[in-house]
């Protein structure tokens, strides 16, 4: 009887065991941060490079280039200067774009990051979701670098960064797919870490200053917005995190939703209304998740329908497939007695608890 | 002289044939012990009747009977052994037997729907009845919204400042690169 009854009791606790193990590598955060370890020197490269980004003065031509699905490459020519205590002015010589400007960043923001290509806050979703590690050295504009990757959890590389061993800029910056694509690409073809000559011209040549909408949006905003009814989600599928979130206040708000999971970057602008037809004239109609949306791939890839009387513009700096399951989990229009049941149930919940 | 005996009980029970209760009302008539006999027998008769009328009526005893349910005995209680770590789980021996051919139990015969269950069957009717209307009513779009045409450029900046880029405006398209994937 004894043995009986310990072998049961083992046996239980086995069992017990093994749904423990399966939460654990079924559900989100602590299994793959206790799968993925991070090299805690490439993770401080990365985090200082968004620090040299700020204090180090230099001048160049940034490179960037992004593949769509169907294989179109779209690429950008910027200048670039940098002086520290000022910002960042940026002209757009776009060899292929239409139009280009020139455009000012102050360095007073801490929030963005320094055109690293991530922010502080992206940074620890990096840390989070990949093992950050260093993969020997390189060079870039004749300049030796340290590179490091972010690797997925089957080891394959997500993200290769390239930081310069003398400033500690980041002088380039993949984002590669699950075959080892390129999919986004950013580096510079030449850079000075000098104090640009032509500093006096960014200082006194009109330049529009760019800094993200003023108005952040907390916990308890969010809150209020889906009490509301809008459709604020706290995340999106592969791991895709809500990082930041503003607001565009006027007579129609813009809700500005940031998600990424530490290299891809999804925005989603969310909108009061119905879809004005000739915004999406020149956009190419697609079915994603069963519903029809308008797709536009130029350097950043672009999707824009309307749901339920909101209005959603999604623009990303993603592998497609990633971008394809965001917009299929972002709300659609279902119509007919159960779309208007489905909606009034979601509408009813989000009153019953809008923090869900 | 032989008496009627077991016959007295059925002649005072009315259970003799005509012919046969002729016979024993003659012996009677001569036979004072079967008469007293058959006098007693008729007492103990009535009142057992009696007694019946004096039994509480059915819906009564329904009520009552409905109290008691589930009706079964309690299990007896059962002492652990030393060194036994749990209780037998059966405490009587497995009924085998075909579950049609099984005694029911008196509580079961003699259960009731009690209202209770109409009464949560009704409420939950009514919940879902309620809650089905109002998401219906939810789930109304919203009239006169106003037409929006996003402004995709100025997007795209906002974009760019919060992910720590450079805000690119809209370049078109390129020529397929054969580097490309």
């Amino acid at each position: 009887m004894t043995h009986r009854i310990s072998r049961n009791t083992w046996t239980a606790g086995g069992i017990a065991a093994a749904l423990l193990m399966l939460w654990f590598v079924t559900t989100g955060d602590t299994a793959s941060g206790a799968r993925l370890r991070s090299d805690p020197e490439a993770l401080k490269l990365l985090r200082n490079a968004e620090g040299a980004a700020r204090t180090t003065p230099y001048e160049g031509t940034q490179f960037i280039t992004a593949w769509s699905r169907s294989g179109m490459a779209t690429t950008s020519l910027v200048k670039v200067m940098h002086v520290p205590g000022d910002g960042t002015h940026m002209r757009v010589q776009s060899t292929t774009a239409d139009q280009g400007g020139q455009m000012f960043e102050a360095d007073d923001s801490e929030r963005t990051g320094g055109l690293t290509g991530y922010t502080p806050k992206m940074l620890d979703l990096l840390a989070r979701n990949y093992a950050v590690v260093r993969a020997g050295e390189g060079e870039v504009s004749g300049r030796t670098t340290s590179v490091i990757e972010a690797r997925r959890a089957d080891g394959t590389a997500a993200g290769r960064f390239h930081i310069d061993g003398q400033t500690g800029l980041m002088l380039r910056r993949e984002l590669l797919d699950q075959q080892g694509r390129e999919v986004n690409l950013t580096f510079f073809t030449e850079i000075r870490p000098v104090v640009p000559k032509a500093q006096f011209v960014t200082a006194s040549a009109p330049r529009t200053v760019e800094a993200p909408w003023a108005h952040q949006l907390a916990g308890a905003d969010l809150g209020s917005l889906r009490y509301h009814g809008w459709p604020v989600h706290s995340d999106l599928p592969d791991r895709l995190s809500l990082y930041d979130a503003r607001q565009l206040d006027g007579d129609g708000p813009v809700v500005h939703l940031s998600y990424s999971d530490g290299l891809s970057v999804v925005s989603v602008f969310v909108q009061r209304g119905t879809l004005d037809a000739d915004s999406v004239a020149d956009w190419h109609k697609a079915t994603r998740g069963g519903r029809t949306v308008y797709l536009s791939d130029t350097v950043q890839q672009r999707a824009m329908w309307a749901s339920r009387g909101y209005v959603f513009t999604v623009l990303a700096d993603a592998p497609p497939p990633v971008v394809d399951s965001a917009v299929a989990a972002l709300p659609h229009g279902e119509t007919g007695f159960w779309g208007r049941l489905s909606r009034g149930l979601n509408r009813l919940t989000s009153w019953a608890n809008p923090f869900a | 002289m032989t008496h009627l005996g077991e016959r007295l009980t059925a002649l005072v029970d009315g259970e003799l044939g005509h012919d046969e209760r002729d016979r024993a009302l003659v012996h009677l008539a001569a036979c004072d012990q079967c008469r007293a006999e058959a006098d007693a027998l008729r007492v103990l008769k009535r009142r057992l009747r009696a007694m019946g009328d004096a039994l509480p009526a059915e819906s009564l005893l329904s009520r009552l009977q409905a109290m008691g349910e589930p009706g079964d005995p309690l299990p007896p209680e059962i002492r652990r052994l030393p060194g036994q770590s749990r209780v037998p789980a059966l405490t009587r021996p497995r009924d085998t037997r075909p579950v049609a051919g099984r005694p029911r139990s008196a509580a079961a015969a003699c259960r009731r729907l009690p209202r209770g269950r109409y009464l949560v069957a009704g409420a939950a009717t009514l919940a879902v009845l309620g809650i089905g209307s109002a998401a219906f009513a939810a789930g109304s779009d919203p009239r006169s919204l106003p037409r929006v045409a996003p402004s995709v450029e100025q997007f795209a900046v906002e974009h760019a400042l919060t992910s720590g880029d450079v805000p690119l405006t809209d370049p078109k398209p390129a020529e397929k690169t054969s580097d490309s994937p």
